[in-house]
């Protein structure tokens, strides 16, 4: 599948009770210069003006760290980017079971096969417990996603604003209704039980096929990426292969290792000024 | 596996093959001759001077001295040559494996150190992953704690990479008994550990970001009611730098700032005495009061360096203890010089059931524990005790490493009676690390299990300290030559002094008596015959 | 410097002094009390707690009154609160102090003032802890480097010393014992010998005079402010400056009382409420100016 060149805006920020004098954020909104896909520009405007240390971290996401200390009732972030998308993954060779059991998988990939933050451990949950089973009956391990899907499309359905950010898996699969983030942490947990290496990805939807030139609004987007020989991406909400579409950002064991802007400032309550993201396509 | 079943003595230090003996005699010579009665008025005078000069430690919110034996440890050059080239090696090749760790991750994917141990490591901190210290250094102090076997060989208990403690003990132990105990030094050519403060203040500024003409160095600390705040504060003062908490400093753009009367002042390297836990809110606990917000990305920017670095707990990690060794033979193509314990990895089900057969005969430590908190010695536990034990092993095996009881060795300590009698022993050598050097202070911390038969050092757990020398071989004391000309004597100077000024005398003899005369006649007169007529 | 550490110093020698000149009221007020059985003691007593702004107590004699007046640790308008105040601020820096000081001030917190001695014989307690105190200052005097540290130690010294005249004259001794009480009021002052030698009759406005406005005596207000005015000077010379509101205040205050002349009772009670109020004035400058910003700062996220 071709990629496509798309700009991106994404705009969020927060808005204070009283004043804050003093912040520290970072932030995670720089597409993914890897695995085919292309970063073209990027840009970080942010509001009040503070000067941006850029660095890479563990999970291979870029960051943008800034501090301010102008007193301020909101702070704003705008990042503007422009990328050509892989257009998918490459097919995996395919992993048998017993790949997956060798000593070597279960040490490179120890990190995505075990509990963190968000994502829990189904077996300890007596109805997903019995799925882990069937997944583990299943032939081979991409079986297994695909069911995987499946189980989690049946049980959770699509309702924004049910859900809060900071959402685990569990949670998410009691509640029965979810966003992306709780499809990905949901559909983690239940791979990880079952041994299968799994991943969070945050990035963005362009969710207009044809829509050449035009801005649409788009989405901050979560999906997953499991290890079947090599890794494939997979995104539950939307119950397709990852492709041209998706903009890769981060990936991490769960939300906490990518969230696209977290910080700290000293200052009363603060209100969240939601999440804008605007998707040009510039060309196919 | 190896033998655990059989009781072995301990090792009864400085009667060993290895002991100075002439060195050792002389100590026993000075110390018969004080008698008991003397021993325990000088006993009175340590706990006195470390009370006056507030050199204390807080236990269950109480602040106590450190007890102090009188008799100091005696370590041969020879002993001592071990321990100094056996804990730089390790050092060095701890070093190695961080930059690994927090780098290229070579070590991982050649399969020397389980990736699952770094990745499951409470003290691997993926936030400081890519920074890259200044002079390489990301372990600027080091204490690592030794044991010697039955056999009197020494070996590593553990590692402390982190914030080690106790420096200020050996440099101030030192001084007290020289002041109260002055006779025993005399035959003795100890090597001297007073030089401390300047080496690591040296490694400081070695760590320091480079291009920056005059570092600023502080002590971070995390206040006053931190049990090691002494110490902090002792080595602030001796190096000559400030010592700061979290809310003296600040950072803004990637620079930190301490906050003094004249404005902000930049700081360049932070020799901090905080976990990593509470250092900066804005990557770990974001409920810290102690640390500096912005200061782990400061560090990635390269204007301030962090020391020791972020992270290190995953080097001293007791789980990756084990691997040391090889992590030397990876790095260095070097045998250890300074063995390991047998320890098993208790996630392995075959060790796990070894061990489970036979936990009365074995220590078992928290991987997270410190201070000796949590630690089950077997054979001083109860059955109930061991079957607890046994189930949290099984429940969480990550939690938990075994090794065998060693019999530490003993030194001769002065118990209550004024006897002196065996008591088992530790040693934490402290060792700084300049980037080009590894120095290791001579010595070190020595901790003795008061109790008799007690294994246990720690000072939480009733352990007290012995100061600890390294005795310098006969060749390397300095002989005094004296010059082929003698020196002119200057006469100058006689001539050019001025005379000594006083003050007046403010009463002469006659003054004075008749004052006197005075005084007694404004008292009562009693016998009128002796006084004069009117 | 860092500011911290300043404010330390500061509170330092501002407890050391509240201490001593404490210790000294006390003793002496005491000793009317025991001495002079013309006033209630109950009366005498509620009249030395209120003027240091300590709460009234019920059924007070002159044993209660030592009692609530040596207070204890946690109450730092007590004398051993004072002492432990001082204690806690040198603890904190004492990686700048001189181990001598710090060494002196733990003996003084150590020793306290406890004891049977003190029911017996209040006096000598209280003038063994002016004695541990004076060895602080000593060594303060012997072993501090004259850094900014100690410039903001007796900045902080002479404005407490300035609050604590203001509260012995606030006792108006000479009122209720008018035989004993100029002399109690010099010797709470530790000046009964300077003023003697002025030849000025012993009478309670002249004692009043004589330590609102004696040139010379370390302890009359006019010294004490000049005093603050000089360390306010050095501090600006060194480069810590808030700018001049700072030495606006104090500088006023000691060009009011070196020209003050002659000035009748009245006159004088209103410049005794002027320097508490404007060395009052002058501390809170000092803390805006050069302590502390903010105090802990509450991260969110």
């Amino acid at each position: 599948m071709p990629g496509r060149r798309l700009r991106i805006q994404h705009r969020t920020g927060y808005r204070y009770a009283s004043p804050v004098v003093s912040s520290f954020n970072e932030v995670r909104m720089t597409p993914l210069d890897d695995d085919g896909q292309v970063l073209i520009a990027h840009e970080l405007r942010v509001e009040p003006r503070a000067a941006v240390l850029v660095y890479t971290d563990y999970w291979g996401a870029r960051v943008e760290s800034f501090d301010t200390h102008e007193p301020h009732d909101v702070l704003e972030v705008i990042a503007t980017s422009t990328v050509d998308t892989a257009g998918g993954y490459h097919r995996a060779a395919g992993a048998t079971w017993e790949d997956l059991a060798s000593e070597k998988v279960l040490d490179r990939w120890c990190e995505y096969l075990v509990t963190s933050s968000y994502v829990d451990d189904a077996r300890e949950d007596e109805h997903r417990a019995g799925l882990v089973d069937q997944l583990r009956a299943c032939p081979t391990p991409a079986d297994a996603v695909d069911l995987c899907n499946e189980m989690v499309r049946d049980r959770i359905s699509y309702a924004s604003g049910s859900t809060t950010v900071s959402t685990t898996a569990g949670e998410a699969w009691d509640a029965g209704s979810g966003v992306c983030q709780d499809f990905a942490h949901a559909m983690l947990s239940l791979l990880r039980s079952a041994g299968i290496p799994a991943r969070y990805v945050s990035g963005y939807l362009h969710t207009e096929e044809e829509a050449l030139g035009e801005t649409v609004r788009g989405e901050s987007h979560a999906w997953v990426e499991v290890w079947n020989g090599g890794w494939e991406g997979l995104d539950p909400t939307n119950d397709r292969t990852v492709g041209a579409a998706h903009v890769l950002v981060a990936r991490g064991r769960d939300y906490a290792d990518v969230p696209p802007l977290k910080g700290i400032y000293a200052g009363g309550a603060s209100q969240g000024l939601g999440v804008d993201v605007e998707i040009t396509q510039l060309r196919r | 596996m190896p033998d655990v079943d059989s009781v072995l003595p301990a090792y009864q230090e400085m009667d060993g093959d290895l002991a100075d003996v002439d060195a050792v005699e002389a100590l026993k010579t000075v110390l018969a001759g004080l008698g008991e009665e003397g021993l325990s008025e000088r006993g009175r005078l340590i706990d006195a001077y470390f009370n006056r000069q507030g050199i204390t430690f807080s236990l269950a919110g109480k602040e106590r001295p450190l007890p102090l034996d009188l008799v100091p440890r005696l370590l041969s050059a020879a002993e001592w040559r071990v321990i100094e080239q056996g804990v730089a090696q390790r050092i060095k090749a701890l070093e190695m494996f961080l930059a690994d760790v927090y780098g290229s991750r070579r070590v991982l994917d050649d399969g020397i150190v389980p990736r699952r141990l770094v990745a499951s490591s409470s003290h691997f901190h993926r936030e400081a992953w890519g920074i890259e210290p200044p002079n390489g250094v990301r372990i600027h102090v080091a204490g690592i704690d030794l044991i010697r076997d039955e056999e009197g060989v020494f070996a590593v208990l553990e590692d402390n990479l982190r914030c080690p403690s106790g420096v200020s003990y050996v440099l101030e132990n030192r001084r007290a008994l020289a002041h109260v105990l002055p006779e025993l030094f005399s035959d003795q050519r100890v090597q001297p550990v007073a030089e401390y403060p300047e080496r690591l203040l040296d490694a400081l500024l070695a760590a320091a970001p480079a291009g920056v003409a005059d570092p600023q160095v502080a002590v971070l600390t995390p206040g006053v009611h931190n049990s090691a705040h002494f110490e902090h504060a002792f080595l602030a003062r001796r190096m000559g730098v400030e010592l700061v908490e979290g809310r003296d400093l600040y950072c803004r753009d990637d620079q930190v700032w301490m906050r003094t009367v004249r404005g902000p002042k930049p700081v360049h390297v932070l020799y901090r005495r905080i976990d990593d836990d509470y250092l900066d809110p804005v990557h770990f606990r974001p409920d810290s009061v102690l640390g500096v917000p912005g200061l782990l990305n400061a560090a990635r920017a390269g204007r301030v360096t962090i020391a020791n670095a972020v992270g290190n707990g995953v080097a001293d990690d007791k789980a990756i203890y084990p691997y040391v060794p090889a992590l030397i033979e990876y790095y260095l193509g070097e045998r250890a010089i300074l063995p390991n314990i047998d320890t098993y990895d208790l996630q392995d089900p075959e060790q796990r059931e070894f061990v489970l057969d036979r936990l009365d005969r074995m220590v078992l430590k928290p991987v997270d524990g410190s201070g000796g908190y949590g630690l089950v010695v077997g054979d001083k536990a109860t059955d109930a005790q061991l079957a607890t034990l046994a189930k949290q092993v099984q429940a969480d095996p990550r939690s938990w490493i075994a090794q065998r009881i060693v019999r530490i060795s003993t030194c001769p300590t002065l118990v209550d009676d004024g006897e002196l009698a065996p008591r088992h022993v530790d040693l934490r050598p402290f060792a700084v690390n300049d980037g080009d050097h590894i120095f290791v202070l001579p010595g070190g911390l020595t901790r003795v299990a008061l109790p008799e038969g007690s294994l246990v050092v720690n000072s939480s757990q009733g352990g007290g300290s012995k100061d600890t020398w390294v005795v310098a071989e006969q060749d390397h004391s300095v002989q005094y030559t004296p010059p082929e000309r003698p020196t002119p004597r200057l006469t100058r100077v006689l001539a050019a002094v001025p005379a000594r000024v006083h003050s007046p005398t403010t009463h002469d003899e006659r003054m004075r008596q008749q004052e006197n005369q005075q005084q007694q006649s404004e008292t009562p007169q009693t016998d009128s015959q002796d006084g004069a007529p009117c | 410097m860092l500011s911290r550490i300043a404010e330390s110093y500061f509170w330092i020698g501002r407890y050391l002094e509240r201490a001593e000149a404490t210790s000294r009221l006390l003793a002496e007020h005491h000793q009317l009390m025991v001495e002079e059985r013309t006033v209630p003691e109950e009366l005498a007593a509620a009249v030395l707690l209120d003027a240091l702004s300590l709460p009234p107590q019920s059924a007070t004699d002159a044993g209660d009154l030592v009692t609530a007046v040596v207070g204890n640790s946690s109450d730092p308008a007590t004398i051993s609160g004072a002492i432990t105040m001082a204690r806690e601020n040198a603890r904190g820096v004492r990686e700048s102090l001189s181990a001598d000081v710090f060494e002196a001030l733990n003996a003084a917190h150590l020793a306290g003032i406890r004891g049977p001695i003190v029911a017996t014989s209040p006096a000598y307690a209280l003038y063994r802890v002016v004695e541990r105190l004076a060895v602080v200052v000593g060594q303060i005097d012997w072993t501090v480097p004259r850094d900014e540290g100690h410039l903001f130690l007796s900045l902080g010294r002479s404005l407490e010393r300035l609050d604590m005249m203001a509260r012995v004259l606030a006792v108006r001794h000479d009122q209720l014992w008018p035989e004993g009480g100029p002399v109690a009021t010099l010797r709470s002052a530790a000046s009964l010998n300077a003023f003697l030698r002025t030849q000025h009759p012993l009478t309670g406005d002249e004692v009043r005079r004589f330590l609102l406005l004696d040139p010379d005596h370390p302890r009359s207000m006019r010294v004490s402010s000049s005093n603050a005015e000089e360390a306010v000077r050095g501090l600006a010379a060194r480069g810590a400056s808030d700018g001049g509101d700072l030495l606006r205040e104090v500088g006023l205050l000691r060009s009011q009382l070196e020209y003050a002349v002659d000035p009748h009772p009245e006159e004088v009670d209103g410049l005794i409420e002027l320097v508490q109020q404007s060395s009052a004035r002058a501390s809170d400058v000092v803390a805006a100016a050069f302590f502390r910003p903010v105090g802990t700062i509450v991260w969110s996220n």
